[in-house]
Protein backbone atom coordinates (compact mmCIF):
# COMPACT_ATOMS: atom_id res chain seq x y z
CA UNK A 1 0.00 0.00 0.00
CA UNK A 2 1.32 3.10 -0.68
CA UNK A 3 0.67 6.63 0.99
CA UNK A 4 0.98 10.27 -0.98
CA UNK A 5 1.71 13.29 1.34
CA UNK A 6 1.58 17.08 0.34
CA UNK A 7 4.66 18.77 1.42
CA UNK A 8 5.95 22.53 0.97
CA UNK A 9 7.90 22.57 -1.95
CA UNK A 10 11.17 24.80 -0.63
CA UNK A 11 11.29 24.01 2.37
CA UNK A 12 9.86 19.70 2.57
CA UNK A 13 7.52 20.20 5.35
CA UNK A 14 4.82 17.59 5.08
CA UNK A 15 1.75 18.83 5.60
CA UNK A 16 -1.05 16.35 5.15
CA UNK A 17 -1.09 12.80 4.16
CA UNK A 18 -3.60 10.66 1.92
CA UNK A 19 -4.06 7.09 0.89
CA UNK A 20 -5.61 5.70 -2.35
CA UNK A 21 -6.51 2.27 -2.59
CA UNK A 22 -6.61 2.52 -6.73
CA UNK A 23 -3.30 3.39 -7.96
CA UNK A 24 -3.60 6.86 -9.34
CA UNK A 25 -0.85 7.50 -11.89
CA UNK A 26 -0.41 11.04 -12.56
CA UNK A 27 2.08 12.84 -15.17
CA UNK A 28 5.88 13.28 -13.71
CA UNK A 29 6.08 16.73 -12.58
CA UNK A 30 9.50 18.45 -11.19
CA UNK A 31 8.63 19.83 -8.19
CA UNK A 32 10.80 22.91 -8.84
CA UNK A 33 8.13 23.85 -11.60
CA UNK A 34 6.17 27.07 -10.52
CA UNK A 35 2.46 26.35 -9.84
CA UNK A 36 0.37 23.31 -8.53
CA UNK A 37 0.58 20.19 -10.01
CA UNK A 38 -2.90 18.62 -10.96
CA UNK A 39 -2.38 16.02 -8.21
CA UNK A 40 -2.07 18.71 -5.90
CA UNK A 41 -4.77 20.54 -7.29
CA UNK A 42 -6.91 17.68 -7.44
CA UNK A 43 -6.02 16.98 -3.94
CA UNK A 44 -6.20 20.19 -2.47
CA UNK A 45 -8.17 22.81 -4.69
CA UNK A 46 -6.76 26.34 -4.95
CA UNK A 47 -5.58 25.99 -0.91
CA UNK A 48 -5.09 23.72 2.05
CA UNK A 49 -7.06 24.96 5.16
CA UNK A 50 -5.61 23.48 8.25
CA UNK A 51 -7.41 24.11 11.36
CA UNK A 52 -4.43 22.16 13.81
CA UNK A 53 -0.71 21.94 13.75
CA UNK A 54 1.68 19.50 15.61
CA UNK A 55 3.61 21.81 17.63
CA UNK A 56 6.67 19.63 18.85
CA UNK A 57 8.17 22.08 21.48
CA UNK A 58 4.82 21.61 23.42
CA UNK A 59 4.14 17.65 22.24
CA UNK A 60 0.71 18.90 21.01
CA UNK A 61 -1.56 19.67 18.65
CA UNK A 62 -2.47 23.28 18.14
CA UNK A 63 -5.49 24.98 16.84
CA UNK A 64 -5.17 26.90 14.17
CA UNK A 65 -6.88 28.72 11.15
CA UNK A 66 -4.06 28.50 8.15
CA UNK A 67 -4.25 28.36 4.52
CA UNK A 68 -1.76 27.21 2.35
CA UNK A 69 -1.59 27.98 -1.62
CA UNK A 70 -1.38 25.06 -3.62
CA UNK A 71 1.17 26.58 -5.55
CA UNK A 72 3.89 26.45 -2.88
CA UNK A 73 2.73 22.10 -2.45
CA UNK A 74 3.98 19.39 -3.99
CA UNK A 75 3.33 15.66 -3.97
CA UNK A 76 5.46 12.24 -2.68
CA UNK A 77 4.19 8.81 -2.88
CA UNK A 78 5.89 6.46 -0.80
CA UNK A 79 5.30 3.31 1.15
CA UNK A 80 2.70 3.56 3.55
CA UNK A 81 4.06 3.87 7.19
CA UNK A 82 2.12 4.19 9.88
CA UNK A 83 4.18 6.31 11.93
CA UNK A 84 4.44 8.69 9.34
CA UNK A 85 1.02 8.32 8.31
CA UNK A 86 -0.54 9.70 11.88
CA UNK A 87 1.69 12.27 12.08
CA UNK A 88 2.69 13.76 9.06
CA UNK A 89 3.61 17.09 9.93
CA UNK A 90 6.66 16.35 12.08
CA UNK A 91 7.85 14.75 8.26
CA UNK A 92 10.14 16.23 6.17
CA UNK A 93 10.42 15.50 2.34
CA UNK A 94 14.54 15.57 1.67
CA UNK A 95 15.59 16.32 -2.33
CA UNK A 96 12.22 15.55 -3.67
CA UNK A 97 12.38 12.09 -3.23
CA UNK A 98 12.69 10.71 0.21
CA UNK A 99 10.18 11.10 3.43
CA UNK A 100 12.08 11.22 6.63
CA UNK A 101 10.93 11.28 10.52
CA UNK A 102 8.84 11.45 12.63
CA UNK A 103 10.30 13.33 13.89
CA UNK A 104 13.24 14.90 11.91
CA UNK A 105 16.43 15.89 13.18
CA UNK A 106 17.16 19.90 12.65
CA UNK A 107 20.04 20.66 10.62
CA UNK A 108 20.24 23.98 11.88
CA UNK A 109 19.92 25.76 15.47
CA UNK A 110 16.00 27.32 16.48
CA UNK A 111 14.99 30.30 15.61
CA UNK A 112 12.75 33.17 17.56
CA UNK A 113 10.07 35.42 16.29
CA UNK A 114 9.47 38.98 17.08
CA UNK A 115 8.10 42.24 14.90
CA UNK A 116 5.08 44.57 15.47
CA UNK A 117 1.86 44.37 14.54
CA UNK A 118 2.69 44.47 10.76
CA UNK A 119 5.84 42.57 10.84
CA UNK A 120 7.13 39.68 11.25
CA UNK A 121 11.01 38.90 11.66
CA UNK A 122 12.39 35.66 12.00
CA UNK A 123 16.02 35.56 14.08
CA UNK A 124 18.75 32.49 13.77
CA UNK A 125 21.03 32.55 17.16
CA UNK A 126 23.58 33.00 14.94
CA UNK A 127 24.74 33.35 11.21
CA UNK A 128 24.80 29.87 10.71
CA UNK A 129 23.68 29.08 6.85
CA UNK A 130 26.32 28.07 4.94
CA UNK A 131 24.27 28.58 1.73
CA UNK A 132 20.73 30.26 1.07
CA UNK A 133 17.56 28.31 3.60
CA UNK A 134 14.25 29.49 2.44
CA UNK A 135 12.23 30.02 5.12
CA UNK A 136 8.00 30.62 4.96
CA UNK A 137 5.56 32.26 7.67
CA UNK A 138 1.94 31.68 7.54
CA UNK A 139 -0.43 34.18 9.17
CA UNK A 140 -4.08 33.14 9.65
CA UNK A 141 -7.43 35.63 8.99
CA UNK A 142 -8.57 37.41 11.64
CA UNK A 143 -12.37 39.06 11.45
CA UNK A 144 -11.31 41.36 7.84
CA UNK A 145 -7.86 40.36 8.21
CA UNK A 146 -7.47 37.51 5.26
CA UNK A 147 -5.09 35.23 5.86
CA UNK A 148 -1.43 35.81 4.78
CA UNK A 149 1.88 33.92 3.59
CA UNK A 150 5.00 35.06 2.98
CA UNK A 151 8.46 33.52 1.24
CA UNK A 152 11.78 34.57 2.19
CA UNK A 153 15.71 33.23 2.60
CA UNK A 154 18.41 33.26 4.68
CA UNK A 155 21.38 34.52 2.73
CA UNK A 156 24.56 33.83 3.67
CA UNK A 157 25.88 36.28 0.97
CA UNK A 158 24.15 39.31 2.53
CA UNK A 159 22.06 41.20 5.15
CA UNK A 160 19.48 38.31 5.39
CA UNK A 161 22.02 35.64 6.78
CA UNK A 162 20.42 35.49 10.36
CA UNK A 163 17.20 37.32 10.05
CA UNK A 164 14.16 37.64 7.49
CA UNK A 165 11.87 40.51 8.15
CA UNK A 166 8.47 40.12 6.38
CA UNK A 167 6.01 43.01 6.15
CA UNK A 168 2.52 42.10 6.56
CA UNK A 169 -0.46 43.54 4.23
CA UNK A 170 -2.42 44.36 6.90
CA UNK A 171 -1.61 44.77 10.45
CA UNK A 172 -2.63 41.94 12.82
CA UNK A 173 -5.49 43.33 15.72
CA UNK A 174 -4.74 43.14 18.86
CA UNK A 175 -4.53 39.38 19.98
CA UNK A 176 -3.21 36.18 19.86
CA UNK A 177 -2.03 35.01 16.50
CA UNK A 178 -0.24 31.21 15.63
CA UNK A 179 2.14 32.16 13.20
CA UNK A 180 3.61 29.09 11.05
CA UNK A 181 7.11 29.18 10.45
CA UNK A 182 8.53 26.76 8.05
CA UNK A 183 12.49 26.98 7.82
CA UNK A 184 14.32 24.32 5.48
CA UNK A 185 15.90 21.79 7.74
CA UNK A 186 14.23 23.22 11.07
CA UNK A 187 10.86 21.84 12.45
CA UNK A 188 8.13 23.20 11.74
CA UNK A 189 7.21 25.22 14.75
CA UNK A 190 4.10 27.59 15.46
CA UNK A 191 4.32 30.86 17.45
CA UNK A 192 2.09 32.76 19.52
CA UNK A 193 2.58 35.95 18.17
CA UNK A 194 0.78 38.80 20.77
CA UNK A 195 -0.10 42.22 19.49
CA UNK A 196 -0.85 44.23 22.70
CA UNK B 1 26.99 37.09 -41.04
CA UNK B 2 27.93 34.02 -41.87
CA UNK B 3 29.64 33.34 -45.05
CA UNK B 4 27.52 31.87 -47.81
CA UNK B 5 28.75 28.68 -49.40
CA UNK B 6 30.56 28.94 -52.14
CA UNK B 7 31.61 25.77 -54.42
CA UNK B 8 34.55 25.47 -56.72
CA UNK B 9 34.48 25.50 -61.08
CA UNK B 10 36.19 25.06 -63.16
CA UNK B 11 37.32 26.10 -66.89
CA UNK B 12 39.19 24.42 -70.21
CA UNK B 13 42.73 25.63 -69.47
CA UNK B 14 42.42 26.36 -65.77
CA UNK B 15 45.73 26.24 -63.88
CA UNK B 16 44.24 24.10 -60.52
CA UNK B 17 45.96 25.13 -57.32
CA UNK B 18 45.77 23.35 -54.29
CA UNK B 19 43.42 25.45 -52.59
CA UNK B 20 40.61 24.63 -56.05
CA UNK B 21 40.77 21.22 -55.09
CA UNK B 22 40.57 21.62 -51.33
CA UNK B 23 37.78 23.38 -51.97
CA UNK B 24 35.92 20.47 -54.11
CA UNK B 25 36.52 18.20 -51.18
CA UNK B 26 35.25 20.70 -48.55
CA UNK B 27 32.10 21.47 -50.64
CA UNK B 28 31.15 17.74 -50.31
CA UNK B 29 31.78 17.11 -46.87
CA UNK B 30 30.45 19.51 -45.91
CA UNK B 31 27.31 19.06 -47.67
CA UNK B 32 27.42 15.59 -46.06
CA UNK B 33 27.91 16.79 -42.42
CA UNK B 34 24.87 19.54 -42.93
CA UNK B 35 22.60 16.61 -44.22
CA UNK B 36 23.48 14.28 -41.41
CA UNK B 37 22.84 17.01 -38.90
CA UNK B 38 19.65 18.20 -40.30
CA UNK B 39 18.23 15.27 -41.77
CA UNK B 40 19.51 12.90 -38.71
CA UNK B 41 19.95 12.75 -35.06
CA UNK B 42 23.60 12.06 -34.28
CA UNK B 43 25.10 8.90 -32.63
CA UNK B 44 26.03 5.43 -33.15
CA UNK B 45 24.82 3.84 -36.57
CA UNK B 46 26.44 0.62 -36.36
CA UNK B 47 28.85 -1.11 -33.96
CA UNK B 48 30.83 0.57 -31.81
CA UNK B 49 30.12 -1.57 -28.83
CA UNK B 50 32.31 -2.27 -25.99
CA UNK B 51 32.87 -5.99 -24.53
CA UNK B 52 34.96 -7.10 -21.54
CA UNK B 53 36.71 -10.54 -21.61
CA UNK B 54 37.89 -11.55 -18.10
CA UNK B 55 41.27 -11.42 -17.82
CA UNK B 56 43.57 -12.01 -14.51
CA UNK B 57 47.09 -9.92 -13.42
CA UNK B 58 50.50 -12.07 -13.07
CA UNK B 59 49.33 -11.17 -9.78
CA UNK B 60 46.17 -13.02 -10.12
CA UNK B 61 44.18 -9.48 -9.54
CA UNK B 62 40.91 -10.06 -12.20
CA UNK B 63 40.58 -7.23 -14.40
CA UNK B 64 38.47 -6.79 -17.80
CA UNK B 65 40.17 -6.31 -20.98
CA UNK B 66 37.62 -4.41 -22.97
CA UNK B 67 37.23 -3.97 -26.66
CA UNK B 68 35.32 -1.47 -28.71
CA UNK B 69 33.99 -3.55 -31.80
CA UNK B 70 34.07 -1.83 -35.07
CA UNK B 71 31.56 0.93 -36.30
CA UNK B 72 30.63 4.06 -37.12
CA UNK B 73 29.16 6.58 -35.22
CA UNK B 74 27.97 10.63 -36.14
CA UNK B 75 28.74 13.04 -34.43
CA UNK B 76 27.65 16.44 -33.62
CA UNK B 77 29.14 18.53 -36.01
CA UNK B 78 27.70 15.88 -38.19
CA UNK B 79 31.09 14.36 -38.53
CA UNK B 80 31.20 10.42 -39.68
CA UNK B 81 32.99 8.66 -37.30
CA UNK B 82 34.95 5.55 -38.53
CA UNK B 83 36.46 2.76 -36.41
CA UNK B 84 37.69 -0.02 -39.13
CA UNK B 85 38.51 -2.53 -36.84
CA UNK B 86 37.59 -3.62 -32.85
CA UNK B 87 39.93 -2.14 -30.97
CA UNK B 88 41.15 -2.39 -27.43
CA UNK B 89 40.20 0.13 -24.91
CA UNK B 90 43.65 1.51 -23.58
CA UNK B 91 43.80 1.36 -19.98
CA UNK B 92 47.15 3.18 -20.33
CA UNK B 93 45.52 6.04 -21.57
CA UNK B 94 43.04 6.08 -19.14
CA UNK B 95 45.64 5.39 -16.37
CA UNK B 96 47.74 9.05 -17.95
CA UNK B 97 44.58 10.74 -18.11
CA UNK B 98 44.40 10.73 -14.10
CA UNK B 99 40.99 10.37 -14.75
CA UNK B 100 40.32 8.42 -11.12
CA UNK B 101 42.27 11.10 -9.17
CA UNK B 102 40.20 11.11 -6.29
CA UNK B 103 38.59 8.20 -6.36
CA UNK B 104 38.28 6.56 -2.82
CA UNK B 105 39.06 2.26 -2.55
CA UNK B 106 36.01 0.81 -2.90
CA UNK B 107 33.89 3.43 -4.10
CA UNK B 108 31.52 2.20 -6.85
CA UNK B 109 32.78 4.81 -9.78
CA UNK B 110 31.54 4.69 -13.11
CA UNK B 111 33.37 6.31 -15.93
CA UNK B 112 31.94 7.54 -19.53
CA UNK B 113 34.26 6.32 -22.38
CA UNK B 114 33.42 8.35 -25.84
CA UNK B 115 34.92 8.37 -29.21
CA UNK B 116 35.54 11.37 -31.09
CA UNK B 117 36.81 12.05 -34.27
CA UNK B 118 39.96 14.23 -35.03
CA UNK B 119 41.53 15.11 -37.91
CA UNK B 120 45.82 14.03 -38.07
CA UNK B 121 48.28 13.62 -40.32
CA UNK B 122 49.70 10.36 -41.45
CA UNK B 123 53.45 9.39 -40.93
CA UNK B 124 55.01 10.37 -44.33
CA UNK B 125 56.53 7.04 -45.59
CA UNK B 126 60.30 6.74 -45.40
CA UNK B 127 62.06 8.07 -48.59
CA UNK B 128 58.62 9.97 -49.64
CA UNK B 129 59.06 11.90 -52.89
CA UNK B 130 57.92 15.72 -51.81
CA UNK B 131 57.49 19.46 -52.93
CA UNK B 132 61.15 20.68 -51.62
CA UNK B 133 60.63 23.12 -48.57
CA UNK B 134 56.64 22.40 -48.48
CA UNK B 135 54.94 21.49 -44.96
CA UNK B 136 51.52 20.86 -46.23
CA UNK B 137 50.41 17.73 -45.56
CA UNK B 138 49.19 15.73 -48.37
CA UNK B 139 46.46 13.37 -46.45
CA UNK B 140 44.98 14.52 -43.93
CA UNK B 141 43.75 10.98 -41.49
CA UNK B 142 39.85 10.89 -40.66
CA UNK B 143 41.36 9.60 -37.42
CA UNK B 144 39.12 8.52 -34.24
CA UNK B 145 40.14 8.71 -30.04
CA UNK B 146 38.55 6.63 -27.78
CA UNK B 147 38.35 9.07 -24.58
CA UNK B 148 37.24 9.10 -20.75
CA UNK B 149 35.23 11.55 -18.67
CA UNK B 150 34.73 12.24 -15.41
CA UNK B 151 31.22 10.84 -13.84
CA UNK B 152 28.36 13.53 -14.95
CA UNK B 153 30.11 14.37 -18.55
CA UNK B 154 28.21 12.04 -19.82
CA UNK B 155 25.30 14.48 -19.48
CA UNK B 156 26.84 17.64 -20.80
CA UNK B 157 25.43 18.88 -23.67
CA UNK B 158 27.02 19.91 -26.93
CA UNK B 159 27.18 23.38 -28.58
CA UNK B 160 25.01 23.45 -32.04
CA UNK B 161 27.17 24.04 -35.15
CA UNK B 162 26.40 27.06 -37.05
CA UNK B 163 23.84 26.62 -39.66
CA UNK B 164 26.69 26.49 -42.75
CA UNK B 165 29.56 24.72 -40.92
CA UNK B 166 30.99 21.88 -42.10
CA UNK B 167 32.17 18.96 -40.00
CA UNK B 168 33.96 19.91 -37.30
CA UNK B 169 38.07 18.95 -37.66
CA UNK B 170 37.98 17.59 -33.85
CA UNK B 171 41.24 19.90 -32.86
CA UNK B 172 39.15 22.32 -30.86
CA UNK B 173 36.28 21.34 -29.60
CA UNK B 174 36.04 17.81 -30.09
CA UNK B 175 32.75 16.41 -29.93
CA UNK B 176 32.09 13.12 -27.81
CA UNK B 177 29.68 9.73 -28.78
CA UNK B 178 28.72 8.30 -25.40
CA UNK B 179 29.99 4.32 -26.21
CA UNK B 180 29.21 3.21 -22.42
CA UNK B 181 31.07 3.57 -19.09
CA UNK B 182 33.86 1.76 -17.35
CA UNK B 183 34.50 0.68 -14.12
CA UNK B 184 38.47 1.17 -12.37
CA UNK B 185 41.00 -0.46 -10.17
CA UNK B 186 43.16 2.16 -9.10
CA UNK B 187 45.33 -0.82 -7.81
CA UNK B 188 46.30 -2.58 -10.38
CA UNK B 189 45.72 0.38 -13.05
CA UNK B 190 42.79 -2.21 -14.58
CA UNK B 191 38.96 -2.02 -15.51
CA UNK B 192 36.72 -4.36 -13.71
CA UNK B 193 34.11 -4.01 -15.72
CA UNK B 194 31.74 -2.55 -18.20
CA UNK B 195 28.31 -1.71 -19.20
CA UNK B 196 25.98 0.37 -21.92
CA UNK B 197 24.21 2.61 -19.31
CA UNK B 198 24.09 4.06 -16.04
CA UNK B 199 21.56 5.51 -13.90
CA UNK B 200 19.51 6.06 -17.07
CA UNK B 201 22.04 7.64 -19.82
CA UNK B 202 23.34 5.19 -22.23
CA UNK B 203 25.09 5.30 -25.77
CA UNK B 204 22.80 7.35 -28.41
CA UNK B 205 21.94 6.05 -31.85
CA UNK B 206 21.41 7.76 -35.19
CA UNK B 207 17.65 8.99 -35.97
CA UNK B 208 16.36 10.76 -38.36
CA UNK B 209 14.23 13.65 -38.24
CA UNK B 210 11.38 14.31 -40.50
CA UNK B 211 7.81 15.56 -40.25
CA UNK B 212 6.65 13.17 -43.04
CA UNK B 213 7.77 9.52 -43.65
CA UNK B 214 6.29 7.74 -46.51
CA UNK B 215 6.48 4.55 -47.94
CA UNK B 216 6.75 3.70 -51.87
CA UNK B 217 5.68 0.05 -51.67
CA UNK B 218 2.07 0.98 -50.08
CA UNK B 219 3.93 -0.58 -46.78
CA UNK B 220 5.26 1.47 -43.68
CA UNK B 221 7.41 -0.78 -40.71
CA UNK B 222 8.75 0.36 -37.51
CA UNK B 223 10.57 -2.00 -35.36
CA UNK B 224 12.90 -1.55 -32.41
CA UNK B 225 15.87 -3.78 -33.72
CA UNK B 226 18.46 -2.62 -37.14
CA UNK B 227 17.84 -7.06 -37.82
CA UNK B 228 14.47 -8.71 -38.08
CA UNK B 229 14.41 -10.36 -34.45
CA UNK B 230 12.54 -13.06 -33.56
CA UNK B 231 9.91 -11.90 -30.34
CA UNK B 232 10.55 -7.96 -30.57
CA UNK B 233 8.13 -5.81 -31.24
CA UNK B 234 6.78 -4.29 -34.69
CA UNK B 235 4.54 -2.07 -36.25
CA UNK B 236 2.87 -1.43 -39.89
CA UNK B 237 0.79 1.21 -41.74
CA UNK B 238 -0.29 -0.46 -44.87
CA UNK B 239 -2.75 -0.51 -47.41
CA UNK B 240 -4.03 -3.86 -46.95
CA UNK B 241 -7.84 -3.80 -47.19
CA UNK B 242 -8.20 0.02 -47.50
CA UNK B 243 -5.83 0.70 -44.74
CA UNK B 244 -4.69 -1.40 -41.87
CA UNK B 245 -2.07 -0.42 -38.64
CA UNK B 246 -0.61 -3.66 -37.20
CA UNK B 247 1.33 -4.22 -33.66
CA UNK B 248 3.04 -7.36 -32.61
CA UNK B 249 5.83 -9.07 -32.22
CA UNK B 250 7.97 -9.91 -34.88
CA UNK B 251 8.20 -13.71 -36.24
CA UNK B 252 11.85 -14.92 -37.25
CA UNK B 253 10.81 -13.94 -41.13
CA UNK B 254 10.08 -10.28 -39.76
CA UNK B 255 6.23 -11.40 -40.35
CA UNK B 256 4.19 -9.15 -37.53
CA UNK B 257 1.63 -11.71 -35.22
CA UNK B 258 -0.98 -8.80 -34.65
CA UNK B 259 -1.93 -8.52 -30.84
CA UNK B 260 -3.90 -4.81 -32.05
CA UNK B 261 -5.34 -3.59 -35.19
CA UNK B 262 -7.00 -0.87 -36.46
CA UNK B 263 -8.60 -1.32 -40.07
CA UNK B 264 -9.92 2.05 -42.16
CA UNK B 265 -12.96 1.37 -40.83
CA UNK B 266 -12.06 1.79 -37.85
CA UNK B 267 -12.78 -1.51 -36.22
CA UNK B 268 -10.41 -2.29 -33.25
CA UNK B 269 -9.18 -5.59 -32.88
CA UNK B 270 -7.00 -6.55 -29.66
CA UNK B 271 -5.78 -10.08 -28.80
CA UNK B 272 -5.31 -9.40 -25.19
CA UNK B 273 -8.16 -7.38 -22.21
CA UNK B 274 -9.10 -3.91 -22.70
CA UNK B 275 -8.62 -1.65 -19.57
CA UNK B 276 -9.46 1.91 -19.94
CA UNK B 277 -10.18 4.58 -17.16
CA UNK B 278 -13.51 5.03 -17.76
CA UNK B 279 -16.09 2.41 -19.57
CA UNK B 280 -19.16 3.73 -20.39
CA UNK B 281 -22.06 2.57 -17.39
CA UNK B 282 -18.96 1.04 -15.61
CA UNK B 283 -19.10 2.11 -11.45
CA UNK B 284 -14.91 3.35 -10.71
CA UNK B 285 -14.04 3.19 -6.95
CA UNK B 286 -11.60 4.75 -4.60
CA UNK B 287 -10.93 4.04 -0.93
CA UNK B 288 -8.33 5.37 1.69
CA UNK B 289 -7.98 7.68 4.70
CA UNK B 290 -7.76 11.47 4.02
CA UNK B 291 -6.60 14.31 6.58
CA UNK B 292 -9.02 16.91 7.20
CA UNK B 293 -8.90 19.64 4.84
CA UNK B 294 -8.15 17.92 1.82
CA UNK B 295 -10.50 17.02 -1.24
CA UNK B 296 -11.37 13.49 -1.53
CA UNK B 297 -9.55 11.55 -4.13
CA UNK B 298 -11.36 10.65 -6.50
CA UNK B 299 -10.99 7.09 -8.93
CA UNK B 300 -8.39 6.63 -11.58
CA UNK B 301 -9.79 7.57 -14.64
CA UNK B 302 -12.26 10.67 -13.13
CA UNK B 303 -12.01 14.14 -13.58
CA UNK B 304 -13.66 16.92 -11.86
CA UNK B 305 -14.99 18.21 -15.77
CA UNK B 306 -16.78 14.67 -15.30
CA UNK B 307 -18.98 15.34 -12.36
CA UNK B 308 -19.63 18.99 -13.28
CA UNK B 309 -20.64 17.57 -16.75
CA UNK B 310 -22.72 15.51 -15.51
CA UNK B 311 -21.27 12.34 -17.42
CA UNK B 312 -20.22 10.86 -14.06
CA UNK B 313 -22.35 10.27 -10.28
CA UNK B 314 -20.20 10.69 -7.40
CA UNK B 315 -21.48 8.87 -4.32
CA UNK B 316 -19.35 9.24 -0.80
CA UNK B 317 -18.98 7.80 1.85
CA UNK B 318 -16.78 8.52 5.03
CA UNK B 319 -16.25 7.85 8.40
CA UNK B 320 -14.06 9.45 11.52
CA UNK B 321 -11.14 7.36 11.81
CA UNK B 322 -9.59 6.96 15.19
CA UNK B 323 -6.43 6.66 15.03
CA UNK B 324 -5.17 8.08 13.35
CA UNK B 325 -6.53 10.91 13.96
CA UNK B 326 -4.31 11.96 17.10
CA UNK B 327 -4.78 13.26 20.63
CA UNK B 328 -4.11 16.72 21.71
CA UNK B 329 -1.53 15.91 23.33
CA UNK B 330 0.65 12.14 23.82
CA UNK B 331 -0.61 12.14 27.82
CA UNK B 332 -2.91 8.81 28.50
CA UNK B 333 -6.46 8.91 28.89
CA UNK B 334 -8.14 10.67 26.00
CA UNK B 335 -11.14 9.66 24.21
CA UNK B 336 -13.06 10.73 20.95
CA UNK B 337 -16.08 11.32 20.37
CA UNK B 338 -16.25 12.40 16.18
CA UNK B 339 -18.31 15.61 16.36
CA UNK B 340 -18.19 16.09 12.77
CA UNK B 341 -17.49 14.11 9.50
CA UNK B 342 -18.09 14.66 6.04
CA UNK B 343 -17.46 16.79 3.07
CA UNK B 344 -18.65 19.79 1.57
CA UNK B 345 -19.56 20.66 -2.19
CA UNK B 346 -16.00 20.57 -3.26
CA UNK B 347 -15.75 17.48 -1.56
CA UNK B 348 -13.27 18.50 0.89
CA UNK B 349 -13.10 16.78 4.11
CA UNK B 350 -14.50 18.65 7.36
CA UNK B 351 -13.71 15.91 9.76
CA UNK B 352 -13.78 17.23 14.47
CA UNK B 353 -13.14 15.08 16.96
CA UNK B 354 -13.77 16.11 20.12
CA UNK B 355 -10.78 14.70 22.74
CA UNK B 356 -11.89 14.45 26.27
CA UNK B 357 -10.78 12.74 29.50
CA UNK B 358 -11.92 12.77 33.22
CA UNK B 359 -10.05 15.81 34.77
CA UNK B 360 -9.56 19.13 32.21
CA UNK B 361 -11.54 20.97 29.38
CA UNK B 362 -12.55 18.50 26.08
CA UNK B 363 -10.54 19.98 23.08
CA UNK B 364 -12.26 19.61 19.78
CA UNK B 365 -9.41 18.79 17.06
CA UNK B 366 -9.32 18.25 13.03
CA UNK B 367 -8.80 14.56 12.20
CA UNK B 368 -8.58 11.84 9.41
CA UNK B 369 -11.50 10.24 7.88
CA UNK B 370 -12.22 6.64 6.12
CA UNK B 371 -13.86 7.66 2.87
CA UNK B 372 -15.44 5.39 0.04
CA UNK B 373 -16.15 7.11 -3.35
CA UNK B 374 -18.12 5.28 -5.97
CA UNK B 375 -19.04 7.30 -9.54
CA UNK B 376 -21.05 6.26 -11.71
CA UNK B 377 -19.95 6.72 -15.12
CA UNK B 378 -23.60 7.74 -17.54
CA UNK B 379 -23.75 4.41 -20.51
CA UNK B 380 -22.55 6.21 -23.61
Amino acid sequence: MKMTVLYIKDTGHVMVAVTRVAPTLWPPVDPKEPGASPEVRALVGETLPMRSFDDLASQALVPVALFVPADRLATLTVDFNEAQFATPRLCQVTDGTKLQGPPVRPVTAGHTLSGSASTVIVQLPVAVVAKPVPVQIYVPAVGTVREQSWEGVFDPDNSTKDRVSFSLRTALPTGTHQILVLIKGQFATIHAKIVP
Amino acid sequence: MASMIERPSFYEGQILAGADLNAAVDHSRGQAARHERYLHLWGIAQGLNMKGNDKKTAAGGAYKEITVTAGMAVDASGREIILPADTRLPDEVFDQLNVSVGQLPGAVVWYPVFVTGRDSVPAAPGLSVGQCGSSEPKRWREDIQLDFGRPGDEAKEQDEAAAADGPDSGSATPRRVLLGFVRWDTAIAKFTDVKAVNEGIGPRYAGVQADTVAARGGNLALRTRSAVTKGKPGLALSEDGDGLLVYGPLTAAGVIVPVFSVNAKGDLTIAGKFEGAVTPGSVQVQSGVAMDGMIVPLPPGITQEMLDEGKAIAHLHVTSRVPPSVPPDNTAGWVAIPIECGVDAARRVRCTARWTKLVGLPTDLPGACDYLVLVSVAAA
